[in-house]
């Protein structure tokens, strides 16, 4: 199987803290990794600076082949996060967040169709106009999924995407998960939800003060 | 009651330490020291208050007499109850709307759910906006008593006036103005309370509806008789009923017997006051009025881009369709964006941003001193540069969504700041255009400075948010703002060619302004992009 996610030397120091010790982790196509660990153990450390949403402090992040660093641009194209919380345009619907992002991705192409499927499936269709603040806790991050969804990747990190989910919810997204993982999308994702963590994922991982270890 | 009594006054005294504490004053500090400080305050602020309003006093004296000569008086008392009848329709609308007992979220879960009786609660909820109300209307008393006594000063040649005669003269209007205050406040107070205890429905509005018309025909008419319009003969009693209580203030009339007679009114119209109170519902009044409650906490402690974006919550409401939907793709899509969220951010705020930019473009043209112009820029770079990079901080406090699109960072921002510099150009050039055609003069020179320094100042502001852009933060959704310092730095970039423009006439001039303004613009552009680089 191809290498979808090569993680080298990866850290993130906050002046003397370490939140996030040198690590290396690789994921290969289809394959779906989940992260455990305590709160503030460095789960969430680790798959930002995956995103490079925090720049970090040290190692290189790969997906495809394409360096992080060199090729900026094609990782993105190619690497999707998740956040747990996730804040939102305050002037825009869960409808015209979702068009702006398949705007900027340039995959307008079938999109009524794809938005339309997605928000159906994760049940914010009746809701697409209204504005995200006005969304639950659970809401905002289905809005995050699919706004995840809604363009074309082969790396997903989530981090904890079941935290804020009804039962049912979980049931859809872990079905979605399953679709993407037969399509040859590489997952990691951080939960804390023991159903993920006994049926789900082909390697666990354990995250403790900023080390990563395999269970 | 005893417990709410205590409540109210801590919340009276809490109120009282923010604003003491502006000057660095500490309540709870019972030091001799301290103590001397507060007496340094009171004597300090009565001195800086009686200086302020004197001076306020020599123009307000000038313009009296300049609008209305020989009937300065008159014209004085018109104003005042001019502008009690504005404060008193806004205040009415306001308390129409929402309950005017305002309560704040801790008040919320703990006084409102308690049984308490309505009447006694809104009577001591009452005093701290009543006094907090009337500040503004004694300084304005007093602003006109002493107008007033300028003007009766150089009527009788006194050249130098002494301390006591303005004292007296300022503390007799602001006396008079206490108890119409206080009567115009309670029936405002009594009309929302009791419209909210009616649950604002059908016949409810009887009440509230004569209550404004008969107290503010008084105001109207008075406000007409003041400023010589002649009305029939039988509404004397009406239209002379104000003017003549202000007047005693103003020194005609027995001042004794006009307080005793306007503080009896006073007082009955806050039994008013309390007999509407009777339904009052405590939790109802902390449910409308908890949003404006905690605005102010917000506002009071720095987070008034929260208050902002509350407020932005509320006006969109709960949805929208978007109707136009292009099939613009890549950079395009901040175009769109940024389209979409100013159509719905239009308010009066943003067309003042407009006029002014359209007023500064007029400006350029009409001031041709150099001095007046660096002016003129230094206050359009303090507006420009948070009108120009909104969408920029808007578009960092949603890091996530910014950071995982597949575009250049130049690209981001170029089209981020597109739409707000390019409307900046269009309405500068309007007001130059516009100047040139009144004037016959076009600005050449500045026309073609303008593109390169609006670039300017938002590649200066855009730099300094990324500057102090922390990603930690950014991911909660907090976008640092623009500073003083970059403001200046921002207006000396855009100024360096108009100053060119002003030290070089003729074609150089022309030229080598343009070319500096694309080289700073460019530059700051690009400093900018590198910043956003390096956000860490």
């Amino acid at each position: 199987m191809t290498e979808r996610l090569v993680v080298t030397d990866l850290s993130k120091r906050y002046g003397n803290f370490v939140a996030l010790a040198p690590t290396n982790l690789t994921l290969k196509a289809g394959e779906t990794v989940i992260l455990s660990g305590q709160n503030g153990s460095g789960k969430t450390t680790l798959l930002s600076c995956i995103a490079n949403l925090v720049r970090p402090s040290s190692g290189t992040v790969s997906v495809d082949a394409f360096d992080m660093a060199i090729s900026e641009i094609e990782v993105r194209k190619r690497l999707t996060f998740v956040p747990d919380v996730q804040h939102y345009y305050v002037r825009m619907t869960a409808w015209e967040h979702l068009r702006f992002v398949a705007m900027a991705n340039n995959v307008l192409e079938g999109f009524d169709q794809r938005a339309e499927l997605l928000l159906r499936e994760l049940g914010l269709w009746k809701t697409r106009d209204h504005f995200p603040h006005n969304y639950s806790r659970g809401m905002k991050l289905k809005l995050s999924l699919t706004l995840a969804f809604i363009r074309p990747f082969t790396v997903l990190l989530l981090d904890e995407p079941t935290s804020a989910l009804d039962e049912e919810s979980v049931e859809i997204l872990l079905g979605k998960l399953e679709t993407l993982r037969q399509k040859g999308v590489s997952i990691l994702m951080s939960s804390h939800n023991p159903l993920i963590k006994q049926q789900f994922g082909d390697r666990h991982f354990l995250v403790e003060d900023g080390v990563l270890r395999e269970i | 009651m005893r417990a709410i009594h205590w409540i109210r006054s801590r919340q009276e005294s809490e109120e009282l330490s923010y604003w003491l504490s502006i000057v660095s004053y500490n309540p709870k500090d019972r030091s001799f020291s301290n103590r001397m400080y507060l007496f340094y305050l009171v004597v300090f602020f009565s001195i800086w208050w009686f200086m302020v309003l004197l001076w306020f006093a020599n123009t307000g004296a000038n313009l009296l007499a300049l609008l209305f000569p020989g009937a300065e008086g008159s014209a004085a008392v018109g104003l005042e109850l001019g502008v009690l009848l504005i404060w008193f329709l806004t205040f009415m609308i306001q308390s129409l709307r929402r309950s005017p007992v305002a309560f704040s979220e801790e008040d919320a879960t703990l006084v409102c759910q308690m049984p308490l009786k309505p009447r006694t609660l809104v009577l001591r909820w009452s005093a701290m906006p009543w006094v907090k109300s009337l500040i503004p209307f004694l300084l304005l008393a007093i602003a006109l008593g002493f107008s007033l006594a300028e003007v009766s000063f150089r009527m009788e040649g006194v050249l130098e006036p002494d301390f006591f005669n303005y004292v007296i003269r300022g503390l007799r209007a602001a006396v008079v103005i206490i108890p119409v205050h206080l009567a115009v406040f309670a029936l405002t107070w009594a009309n929302g309370v009791w419209l909210m205890g009616h649950q604002r429905r059908g016949l409810a509005w009887v009440f509230p509806i004569l209550n404004t018309v008969w107290a503010g025909i008084p105001l109207l008419l008075g406000i007409l008789t003041s400023f010589g319009v002649i009305l029939p003969g039988f509404l004397d009693p009406i239209s002379r009923l104000l003017p003549n209580v202000l007047w005693a203030g103003f020194g005609i009339g027995n001042l004794g017997s006009v307080l005793l007679v306007s503080s009896l009114v006073g007082l009955l119209t806050v039994l008013c006051m309390v007999l509407s109170a009777a339904r009052f519902s405590a939790s109802r009044a902390a449910q409308e009025t908890q949003d404006q409650m905690t605005n102010r906490d917000l506002r009071r402690y720095g987070f008034s881009d929260q208050v902002r974006e509350r407020k932005n919550q509320k006006r969109l409401g709960t949805s929208r369709r978007a109707r136009w939907q292009p099939g613009w793709t890549g950079a395009a899509a901040f175009i769109w964006k940024d389209m979409l969220e100013t159509s719905r951010s239009i308010n009066t705020s943003y067309l003042y941003n407009l006029l002014t930019f359209l007023g500064v473009g007029l400006g350029l043209v009409f001031i041709p001193n150099l001095a007046g112009r660096i002016i003129l820029i230094l206050t359009w770079a303090l507006q420009a540069s948070k009108f120009l990079t909104g969408r920029l901080r808007e578009d960092l406090a949603n890091w996530v969504t910014l950071r995982q699109l597949p575009l250049e960072p130049e690209t981001i921002i170029l089209t981020d700041i597109a739409l707000a510099s390019g409307l900046m150009v269009l309405v500068g050039l309007m007001g130059m255009l516009g100047g040139g055609a009144l004037s016959g003069e076009f600005p050449l020179g500045e026309i073609l400075s303008l593109p390169g320094m609006i670039a300017s100042v938002v590649g200066v502001s855009a730099w300094t948010i990324f500057k102090h852009s922390k990603v930690d933060l950014l991911l909660v959704g907090r976008a640092p703002g623009t500073t003083e310092f970059s403001v200046l730095i921002a207006a000396l970039c855009a100024g360096i060619p108009v100053v060119i423009n002003s030290l070089l006439p003729g074609l150089m001039g022309d030229i080598f302004g343009l070319l500096a303004s694309i080289f700073i613009g460019r530059s700051a552009l690009m400093a900018a992009v590198k910043a956003f680089q390096t956000i860490e």
